[in-house]
């Protein structure tokens, strides 16, 4: 048998469920005496549950679209432009430009780093007996650090994960750390084993955040809940906090604390930003589907469906209200 | 099944789905180098071009993030060659498929230099009924995956679009700027192709229940 015999086409049309009835009958009759066929068929649905939408979509998503206009911004590309080449070639100019911008941040933070090194060594000249430092102090004046110092720190690594918030970064630092315990310690209750690994207390939301994430990638789900919570108890007010109860939600929903995974996606809901609301009430519904009711599941799913109908979950949505009825 | 029995009428949808393409507005104006239009676009083609990128490389390959930014971005650079022949979403998922294709065979080459691939951890998490049909679609796709990367470019491109993303052959002959007939060849070598692999592995083969 050819591959011009075989009704592939209508294999192809029946994974988008684009078949009519008589197309149907026809893929059905040639499947029961084409064994081929068949694996290819296995073969297409195996793809397609590859393709399937995951949590954290929304997030990655969230996160690769804003690196891109970032670029965009970069390349200031003309509102007038008529020439259809202009938009290519301005991604052109933007690595161009990024290139010398990290140049710039690598000059700077050095230069910082010099400055800093000098005037610690001023210090000790000028104050043989160095007072008893206050570790509330520390971690004020930590917190405080100047924001330069954090972006050539981040220009010399090019492993680190591309900027989540750069732009909000300014409005978000916590200048005064909460008193008494930090919040790892505070967490140490429920993750004891990874307690040790409490975060420098120089570390901005941002790092913690990307830490966090970083961890959850690598499945050290231990870690990242640890992570989470300090973020989440050190910089409450942080746009990385906010942001962060969408991701720690999964990691503790994937944990197995369903219902401590369904307290983070209802407080990002009642934060009022949107930005991963559709992945918060996806989340939502997921945990809903292990410590909820069935109506909860309904209801869940169906708010989903409800406020985001063409958002990639919106189809795992239908699928589950069908299966729950 | 042979382009004439398919006829016209399904080249005729491909080019009547060509000019309603909802996306074109966007794409007029992200051309123009309107910033709100490229935000728009890149929302609305994401969630195909991370689809793609996943069928390609596996769900859970930890690159699938760095490649759907990529294929993202060489969308973009790309709109002034998009030519209206297929929708942008298919023109989209085309570029989303060639990128994820290349990185593989990057990755390969890459390989060979350095140390051996790592076991394939992200395959582990189960997403079928049972341990033994999900190590069954697993290994479907590795081989299918495997094949790509050998296949000479045009025949790899025509099998992934067909056998991984799910095109109709007169879909991928709008989006590639082919003719209809010259996608079948193409299939044709490739199913040759895996089936001369499934030979020389009978055990493979059987546990496969056969790609004809």
């Amino acid at each position: 048998m050819t591959a011009k015999e075989c009704p592939t086409d209508l294999l192809a049309k029946d994974r988008h469920a684009g078949l009519s009835p008589a197309e149907k009958r026809l893929l059905e009759e040639h499947l029961l005496r084409c064994k081929g066929c068949r694996t290819w068929q296995k073969l297409g649905r195996d793809f397609d549950i590859e393709a399937e939408v995951a949590a954290g979509d929304a997030e990655l998503l969230t996160r690769i679209s804003r690196r891109l206009p970032q670029r965009a911004q970069l390349a200031r590309v003309p509102a007038s432009a008529s020439s259809p080449r202009v938009l290519g070639a301005s991604f052109v100019t933007i690595r161009r430009t990024k290139r010398r911008r990290r140049a710039l941040y690598v000059g700077f933070g050095l230069g910082l780093l010099a400055t800093a090194a000098a005037a610690a060594v001023l210090g000790l000249r000028l104050k043989p007996q160095p007072p008893e430092v206050d570790p509330q102090w520390f971690r004020s004046a930590a917190a405080a650090e100047p924001r330069e110092a954090t972006g050539s720190l981040r220009a010399t690594s090019p492993q680190d994960e591309p900027d989540v918030n750069a732009k909000d970064r300014s409005r978000e630092e916590e200048p005064t750390p909460p008193s008494g315990k930090s919040g790892l310690a505070r967490s140490a209750s429920s993750e004891p084993a990874v307690a040790h690994e409490r975060p420098t207390p120089s570390i901005t939301p941002l790092e913690l955040y990307r830490k966090a994430n970083l961890a959850r990638r690598a499945k050290q789900s231990g870690q990242a809940i640890a992570l989470f919570t300090e973020l989440q108890s050190r910089y409450p007010q942080s746009n990385e906090a906010r942001l962060a109860l969408v991701p720690f939600g999964n990691t503790l929903l994937e944990h197995g604390k369903a219902g401590a995974a369904l307290t983070r996606f209802e407080r990002y809901l009642r934060s009022g930003d949107s930005a991963l609301a559709a992945e918060a009430l996806y989340g939502r519904a997921r945990a809903l589907s292990v410590v909820g009711t069935k109506g909860d599941q309904s209801r869940g799913w169906q708010r989903l469906l409800d406020q985001y109908p063409n958002s990639p979950y919106a189809s795992t949505a239908q699928r589950k209200l069908e299966a729950l009825r | 099944m042979p382009p004439s029995a398919t006829g016209a009428s399904h080249l005729e949808a491909v080019a009547s789905q060509a000019r309603d393409d909802t996306l074109l507005p966007a794409v007029r104006e992200a051309l123009e180098g309107r910033p709100a239009a490229v935000e728009s676009l890149i929302l609305q083609i994401g969630p195909h071009l991370l689809r793609t990128v996943r069928q390609v490389l596996g769900a859970r390959h930890p690159d699938v993030e760095d490649v759907a930014q990529d294929s993202l971005l060489a969308v973009l650079r790309s709109l002034p060659d998009f030519r209206g022949e297929s929708t942008f979403l298919h023109f989209a998922h085309r570029i989303a498929l060639l990128t994820a294709l290349a990185w593989r065979r990057r990755q390969l080459t890459r390989d060979k230099h350095t140390a051996p691939a790592e076991t394939d951890e992200w395959l582990d998490a189960s997403v079928h009924s049972s341990p033994h049909v999900d190590l069954l679609s697993q290994l479907r796709q590795q081989v299918v995956r495997s094949l790509l990367d050998e296949l000479q470019p045009g025949i790899a491109e025509a099998m992934a679009l067909h056998f991984v993303l799910g095109f109709t052959v007169d879909e991928i002959a709008a989006i590639s700027s082919i003719p209809s007939n010259t996608v079948w060849s193409r299939l044709r070598l490739g199913k040759a192709t895996l089936r001369q692999r499934l030979r020389r592995s009978p055990r493979l083969a059987e546990l496969l229940g056969g790609f004809e």
